[in-house]
């Protein structure tokens, strides 16, 4: 679903991404581990299109994916979720996951004019599945609270919710357990597996947690200072010397 | 023929350029765009003029009074009006309508109590020096020196002083500062005294030489932005050589069209800078990191 | 009465200008101090063509709207790719420029001696004359004005703005085209602006670039400041707030001589009141932080 071949990027001295090439499966969560600073969160920017590659070639569903604007990117069908969850926080709940979908008619500021029937029925059922994805995670009854207003928990399901009501295949999260208390991070694993199960959708994870490597991941890259050191299944890549050493070291 | 413009350039981008260092100093160590600068401007002028024809105090201490009195107003009002709110998680647009909203108040009162027409401090020809084919007035002079003086002796204090090296920390490491145990609070006094000084400075000078209205404080500020950004915002000196260039390029465009497309030719310039090198001329260029 | 109306005509303006700039500032989190810009360029473009061309006044409108908003997509296209600060001086660098155009090109604008004899606005026999025809021609501008916003705020499109403004970087990672948005806002807010210049312009029947100066756009910000930001009401109230005010100073007997500098401090010292007790205006939705 979405390749990535060798792709290079230096920051002033520094070779935060060297030489790197990824290979991520559809319908399949492959994971992204290694030390802080090992490049995995630049590569997930370099994906969506906040920052550009000095070298390299990356496509998703064989389309090239240089160059394209972040925007674009993302409405091509690649979705993120950010290591520090961001949310709307002046807007209400409901609205925060109204938001992600894509497509809608209302968004062009003539919409509302020339096109009212359209833009009214997307929105009923937009709004539909909002309060459905809402109440799931838990926070039907926060739909019209400010986002701004809700715990760090709290707005973590709601970027879920939101995740949920994404139209996009390819689902990027950087570091979704984080900062989760562990009676929750049950609920989210399940979220997750569910959304590749029912909803067909691609994920890649950057994870700090091993265990929840082992509990979800289909395939994992190991890196470590900019490079793809391993790969493989969970078990074996967290198994290898390299890994192990990395993460004690820590 | 076009020296004397130059000259006469470099003398109003005196006042320009130092204008713009004070500018330059409360922005970098604060991040609030202080419109209010313009207020203190004007204050200061207006102090002059009181001390000098209702207080019967000769020009020099006169002005020494307006400046200091100038730098305390400059400090109370970080104190009073802008420190409060950057306690509060800014994004800032709250700060600078403050600071909009200050410069109302005050340019107002002024015209209150003084009066909303020009005032001269003093009338009589002013005495003039020949430089080849260039005339200077001795207001001229003194704008001059006083750059020259206060330029050098900001650049030193900056860099070789206690002070000097708090305001530098402070401004490089902006949202860090408080977690480096940086003691902002004083830097933001002494930027703002300071930078408030050396506008009153300004004002007192431009005051003798061309008098004054309560309104002169916004198209100073403007100015004083257009140089700080020309220059480089990061590189304090880069502001007051941005003034000098400014009030250059301003008599240029007089000598070649006229006076009125002198406004038009600055705010061309900050256009230009800000659409293709918005880290100002002098600035090394840095690696601009995305988010 | 005739007093009466004229106020009601100046809060129609007034309340144009400012539900326009809200889509900007409120909702878009744009601080633009342009907007006496296009103001004062849809007065002139509907003057000139009413007094050099004779154009109708109505025919003149829909050609001032679409000269602003052109404006608006200059104006927008270098200004947003600048952040905060440098964003807010893009935009009064242009304002100051549009100004110094109006004033300074003589053989166009006429100059520092305005556009005189401004003819008033008729259509099919109907003339408006009286001050209390164009209160109601306001009214119908102002209803327009607000059927428009109250559609635009609470449309998806709206919400997107609001979303940019909260965290640009997240709306784009939901793949909102932000850029199109900002500039489509800007067009909005620019093209709607001409309405109450045209209406000023046949109204007073002289104007100059006096009445298009940065102040006006301070001014316009004042009334969002003390109505309200990101919602319909606010600037509504807001326009009738900042307009009423000088009429309550007149109560005080307070001199001719002093009462526009006291009416200036009135302002800035509302804005400052507003912006350390209740950022969010009197009854806005969105506080500036």
């Amino acid at each position: 679903m979405l390749e990535l071949n060798n792709i290079n990027k230096r920051f002033g001295g520094l070779k935060a991404v060297d030489d790197v090439s990824l290979y991520f499966t559809e319908r399949k969560i492959s994971a992204l581990i290694g030390p802080n600073g090992a490049g995995k969160t630049t590569i997930f920017n370099i994906i969506s299109g906040f920052i550009r590659p000095d070298g390299g070639t990356m496509l998703f569903r064989s389309k090239p994916l240089d160059g394209l604007p972040a925007w674009k990117v993302a409405s091509t069908g690649i979705g993120r979720m950010f290591q520090d969850n961001r949310v709307f926080g002046k807007l209400t709940c409901l609205e925060n996951v109204l938001l992600a979908k894509n497509g809608n008619p209302g968004e062009s500021p003539l919409g509302p004019f020339f096109s009212s029937g359209k833009v009214r029925d997307f929105e009923r059922r937009n709004a539909e599945e909002a309060s459905k994805w809402l109440a799931f995670v838990g926070l039907g009854d926060k739909k019209y609270a400010p986002a701004e207003n809700l715990s760090y928990g709290q707005q973590k399901l709601l970027s879920f919710a939101r995740l949920m009501a994404d139209g996009r295949e390819l689902l990027l999260l950087d570091e979704p357990t984080a900062g989760v208390n562990p009676a929750m991070i049950g609920e989210i694993l399940a979220l997750i597996k569910k959304i590749v199960k029912e909803a067909g959708k691609t994920v890649v994870i950057i994870e700090h947690n091993m265990s929840v490597i082992l509990e979800i991941a289909d395939f994992v890259y190991f890196m470590d200072d900019g490079r793809v050191e391993t790969f493989g299944a969970p078990k074996d890549v967290l198994a290898d010397e390299r890994v192990r050493e990395a993460y004690t070291g820590l | 023929m076009v020296l004397q413009f130059i000259v006469n350039g470099l003398c109003a981008g005196a006042l320009f350029g130092l204008a713009a260092l004070g500018l330059s100093l409360i922005y970098n160590v604060t991040r609030v765009f202080h419109f209010a600068h313009g207020a203190v401007y004007a204050t200061a002028a207006y102090l002059l003029l009181f001390f000098v024809t209702k207080a019967s105090v000769s020009i020099v201490p006169a002005a020494a009074l307006a400046v200091a009195l100038a730098a305390l107003f400059g400090l109370l009002i970080d104190k009073a009006f802008y420190l409060p709110l950057a306690d509060k998680k800014s994004g800032g647009t709250a700060s600078i309508l403050t600071s909009l909203g200050l410069y109302i108040v005050v340019i107002n009162i002024l015209a209150l109590i003084f009066g909303n027409e020009t005032k001269i401090l003093r009338s009589g020809i002013e005495k003039t020096f020949e430089i080849g084919t260039v005339i200077v007035t001795r207001v001229q002079v003194a704008q001059l020196v006083a750059f020259l003086v206060l330029f050098l002796a900001t650049e030193l204090l900056l860099k070789f002083s206690r002070y000097g090296r708090l305001i530098r920390a402070v401004s490089d490491n902006g949202n860090l500062a408080e977690a480096l145990g940086l003691e902002i609070k004083k830097a933001r006094a002494l930027a703002f005294a300071y930078g408030s000084g050396l506008a009153a400075v300004a004002a007192c000078l431009a005051a003798v030489d061309v008098g004054i209205d309560p309104y002169i404080g916004m198209p100073i500020t403007l100015i004083a932005a257009v140089a700080m950004i020309f220059g480089g915002i990061r590189v304090f000196g880069a502001a007051a050589l941005g003034g000098l260039i400014i009030g250059v390029v301003q008599n240029l465009v007089v000598w070649q069209t006229s006076a009125k497309w002198q406004a038009a030719a600055t705010f061309v310039i900050l256009l230009a800078v800000l659409i293709f090198k918005p880290q100002g001329l002098l600035t090394p260029k840095k690696r601009l990191e995305e988010s | 009465m005739n007093y009466v109306l004229h106020i009601l005509v100046m809060i129609e303006i007034y309340l144009i200008l400012g539900l326009s700039l809200n889509l900007l500032l409120g909702y878009g989190g744009l601080f633009s101090l342009a907007h006496a810009a296009f103001y004062g360029v849809g007065a002139y473009i509907s003057a000139l063509l009413m007094v050099n061309f004779g154009f109708n006044f109505f025919l003149a409108l829909p050609v001032a709207v679409i000269g602003c908003m052109l404006l608006a997509l200059l104006v927008a296209l270098p200004s947003l790719r600048l952040k905060g600060d440098y964003f807010m001086l893009a935009t009064l660098a242009f304002q100051t420029l549009v100004f110094t155009i109006l004033y300074n090109w003589v053989p166009v604008t006429r100059g520092p001696y305005g556009v005189s004899g401004i003819p008033q606005p008729q259509l099919a026999g109907f003339k408006v004359a009286e001050v209390w025809q164009f209160a109601i021609l306001g009214a119908v501008f102002a209803a327009a004005a607000v059927a428009l916003f109250r559609k635009l705020y609470a449309s998806p499109y709206g919400r997107v703005l609001k979303a940019i403004r909260d965290d640009e970087l997240l709306a784009v990672s939901l793949g909102k085209n932000t850029t199109r948005f900002k500039v489509t806002a800007f067009m909005i807010s620019g093209g709607v602006a001409a309405l109450p210049g045209a209406l000023f312009a046949a109204y007073v029947s002289y104007i100059d670039p006096t009445s298009f100066t940065l102040d006006e756009s301070i001014f316009v910000v004042t009334l969002i400041v003390v109505g309200g930001a990101g919602n319909l009401k606010g600037p509504i109230i807001g326009a009738f707030i900042v307009l009423l005010i000088p009429e309550c100073l007149r109560f005080l007997n307070i001199p001719d001589t002093v009462a526009p500098n006291v009416r200036q401090i009135i302002y800035g010292a509302l804005i400052v009141m507003m912006m350390r007790l209740r950022p969010r205006g009197i009854m806005g939705d969105y506080g500036f932080d």
